[in-house]
């Protein structure tokens, strides 16, 4: 057998809600806003012809970039970010962080996060989430790597009034961070310019991840801790926050996993929600309703989405005794969690065992939106989406045209989804067409009703190497959506585009 | 299942402990793996696992089989195994793996990698090889090249000329020639280009991990070109991770989905041949490595081992 080494630890093994971790951000970053403003008129642009992202090519030396987030205060007003490998040492890429705007309605160029050439003496860093309360105002969070101790280090970067400041090592974390494989921060949602909260892990001295969560207030990051509870909770050695979303400043929420048990390197894994209220984060809690659900001991929450303080919505998936996976829902009312439920629908589309909420997004309280993916009879992947409208849950559909667009596994998957109203929200991901090359796709629900998904113009062209993806979308409050992704060109480079709506 | 009513298994037994309840098999059976006798030919499918010594920490095979035997609850370790010969290894003996094992009635696919230096002298050193094994009544069948799909050879062109020179001695001796490719997600395209024809392979046999299934990749077109051929597919090792790192780390629900496909077509009689499950360390790493009767794979693999 002829292979790379794989470590697996509990960790590792926790790591895969990852793959799911673009739509978390977008669904956090849209909901701060769309709380304020939803209700305004429908959106229904026309998406436009994808583009490499301005200036990312001439950072991407080492022709391995990534984005994984992007946030709009507005139609023609967004941030985003990810990381592009500016060169190679003589052992490994040299990975570096970077953020991108739009303003009014033209994609900047790609700067590497300011003061991250400074702190990234490891050569690894990246941009994991940016969410934009308002036009110039937005914070990113991610990791640098610090050559001393080889560990990765939380990142905290903040947009005012257009201008990027200096990343900061979030304060308080290098005490929390012991070990390796160090500090991420995987979420940031923000409620108001310089109010918002970040979520990730740390790693103690046992090299065991820990939750983190970390709030900013007028502008000024706090110091970062442990998710109270999370401890007590976490008997596998690991634990993570993937999503922070926050309804109003000093309201957000958390949602992630922690090991209740760990065996031969493979974890238990359980769902957690966690609320701040005032500013003050409470103790965690197993999502209601998954201690029963989860028999077959793996549970996540993938994404959470606050329209307001103390109402939220979350999803992910559950394992029961079978061993079959289902995707759930779970909503907060008036700073109080409800009983985790089966996507109303999914059990009948999953065909084959496994099926999940990679992302969900409220534009108001009680109208969101959620997207993930299902087992097909032929084990593919396939998209669907789901709708809450006034508080009750439709039934989960495969979105229009992904099937006719997907041809073969892995399939198709709904990275992210984003609603501007209730109603009207996109979705992004991939499909896998009949060469066995991954696409990136779109769809828009309009009125309550999904329209059929497409391939995202204008990346046929640039993928040449295979393998694109959507990665996050996001719907201005009560308007157009901006979407971001990557592709790997016929030189096998993986490169960054952007794509609008008009 | 092969091998299973013949044992009073203690299901559930842990460790080294558990090697007192495998009362091992006190005959050799007199036999190697002889040529199929065409379309058609009944198969039992045999179910088993590859141990190797560094798991477990011992120094002999049988006893790592049966530790592992004891984690999982099923005597598979002790009824297939895959060995792996060096590139032009032709020892005079059985390798010990076969030795310690056979004497449990274990039975194995072994992987040859005859010299890339394809002249005259190397096809009798492999003749020469057969022979011995043959003499020696250790049942085995013969893997040309495992994963040769993989990095080894560059193009189709370059496998099959070796294919084609060293595959007919093995036929020649009577012994089961099968191809044996990697299914990793990249690997996949190449292992259906890779299919030898000139001659025929006697059996497929697919490398194929969790990981490969979470990546996309699928056997149903090699099953496909198998059928074809009119020959016997199988899986020759399967398990949690092929180090691929696009698609790792591996989760529990990847794991039972995974599974639940190897079962589905082991159910449509597309794995005749059995399949063999992969339990080594690899580059240091214990990814594939059941080390204990709670590990929570192991449901999977009993799911597994009771499709065929």
């Amino acid at each position: 057998m002829r292979w790379r080494p794989v470590t697996m630890t509990a960790a590792a093994v926790l790591g895969t809600a990852l793959l799911a971790g673009a739509g978390t951000a977008t669904g956090t970053a849209v909901a701060g806003v769309a709380g304020v403003a939803a209700g305004a008129a429908a959106q229904g642009g026309t998406w436009g012809t994808a583009a490499e992202i301005p200036g990312s090519n001439r950072l991407n030396h080492g022709g391995q970039a990534t984005i994984g987030t992007v946030s709009c205060a507005s139609a023609t007003n967004c941030g985003a970010g990810g990381s592009y490998t500016s060169g190679f040492s003589s052992t490994a890429p040299i990975i570096q962080a970077f953020v991108v705007n739009k303003t009014a309605n033209i994609w900047r160029t790609a700067q590497e996060v300011p003061g991250t050439a400074a702190l990234n003496t490891g050569g690894n860093a990246k941009i994991n989430s940016v969410s934009c309360p308002a036009p110039g105002d937005c914070s990113a969070g991610g990791y640098y790597t610090d050559a001393s101790s080889g560990h990765q280090q939380a990142l905290v970067v903040t947009e005012s009034s257009g201008t990027w400041g200096n990343a900061e090592e979030v304060p308080g974390s290098a005490a929390l961070n012991a070990g390796g494989p160090g500090a991420v921060i995987l979420s940031v949602s923000c409620a108001a310019p310089g109010d918002c909260g970040a979520g990730g892990y740390y790693s103690d001295a046992s090299g065991h991840e820990q939750a983190l969560v970390v709030t900013q207030t007028n502008g000024t990051w706090g110091t970062a801790r442990e998710i109270p509870g999370t401890g007590a909770l976490n008997a596998g050695g690991s634990a993570r926050v993937d999503s922070v979303s926050c309804g109003a400043p000093g309201y957000c929420s958390a949602a992630g996993q922690y090991a209740s048990k760990t065996v031969d390197g493979i974890a238990t894994v359980q769902a957690f929600v966690a609320n701040e209220t005032g500013g003050t984060w409470g103790k965690a809690e197993e999502v209601p309703g998954t201690a029963v659900l989860n028999a077959g001991g793996y549970a996540t929450v993938n994404s959470v989405s606050c329209a307001s303080a103390g109402n939220c919505s979350a999803g992910g998936s559950y394992t029961t005794a079978a061993p079959v996976t289902q995707a759930f829902v779970v909503s907060e009312t008036k700073g109080t969690w409800g009983q985790a439920r089966l996507v109303p629908g999914s059990a009948a589309l999953n065909k084959r065992g496994l099926a999940q909420v990679n992302s969900v997004s409220c534009a108001s309280v009680g109208n969101c939106s959620a997207g993930g993916f299902y087992l097909d009879t032929s084990f593919d992947t396939q998209a669907f989406a789901v709708s809450e409208s006034g508080g009750t849950w439709g039934s989960a559909e495969e979105i229009p045209g992904t099937a006719a667009l997907d041809s073969r596994a892995p399939g198709a998957m709904a990275d992210s989804v984003s609603c501007g109203s209730p109603g009207d929200c996109s979705a992004s991901g991939s499909y896998t067409d009949a060469s066995g090359a991954q696409q990136a796709f779109v769809a828009d629900q309009s009125a309550g009703t999904w329209g059929s998904a497409e391939e995202v113009p204008g990346t046929a062209p640039l993928n040449g190497g295979g393998q694109a993806v959507a990665q996050s979308v996001s719907c201005a409050p009560a308007g157009l959506c901006n979407a971001v992704g990557q592709y790997q060109n016929v030189k096998l480079n993986t490169q960054v585009f952007a794509v609008s709506q008009s | 299942m092969r091998g299973l009513s013949r044992r009073e298994f203690l299901g559930g037994a842990a460790g080294v402990a558990a090697v007192a309840a495998l009362p091992a098999s006190a005959t050799i059976p007199s036999r190697h793996a002889s040529l199929p006798a065409g379309r058609g030919a009944a198969i039992t499918p045999v179910v088993g696992a590859t141990v190797d010594l560094a798991s477990y920490a011992v120094k002999n095979y049988l006893d790592a089989a049966n530790i592992y035997d004891g984690f999982v609850g099923l005597p598979l370790a002790t009824t297939i195994q895959k060995v792996y010969m060096g590139h032009g290894e032709f020892p005079p003996h059985p390798v010990l793996k076969m030795t310690q094992l056979a004497k449990a009635g274990c039975e194995f696919l072994v992987s040859i990698e005859p010299s890339r230096n394809m002249v005259a002298s190397e096809q009798a050193l492999l003749a020469k090889w057969l022979t011995m094994m043959n003499g020696s009544g250790i049942p085995y069948r013969v893997a040309l090249y495992s994963e040769s799909n993989d990095k080894a050879f560059k193009t189709a062109a370059e496998w099959f000329a070796y294919w084609s020179y060293y595959a007919p001695v093995v036929k020649d001796a009577g012994v089961v020639c099968a191809y044996d490719c990697g299914c990793g997600f990249k690997a996949l395209p190449r292992a259906a280009a890779y299919f030898p024809s000139n001659p025929a392979p006697d059996e497929l046999w697919m490398d194929f991990y969790a990981t490969s299934f979470r990546g996309g990749s699928r056997l149903d077109t090699l099953i496909g070109l198998a059928d074809a051929a009119g020959i016997p597919a199988g899986i020759a090792e399967w398990d949690w991770s092929a180090g691929d790192l696009i698609f790792t780390p591996m989760t529990l629900p990847w794991w039972n989905a995974y599974c639940e496909y190897i079962v589905s077509l082991a159910s449509a009689g597309k794995l005749p041949l059995g399949a063999i499950f992969f339990n080594a360390i690899a580059k240091g790493g214990r990814a594939d490595v059941i080390d204990s009767a709670s590990d929570p794979r192991i449901p999977g693999i009993h799911r597994v081992a009771q499709a065929f």
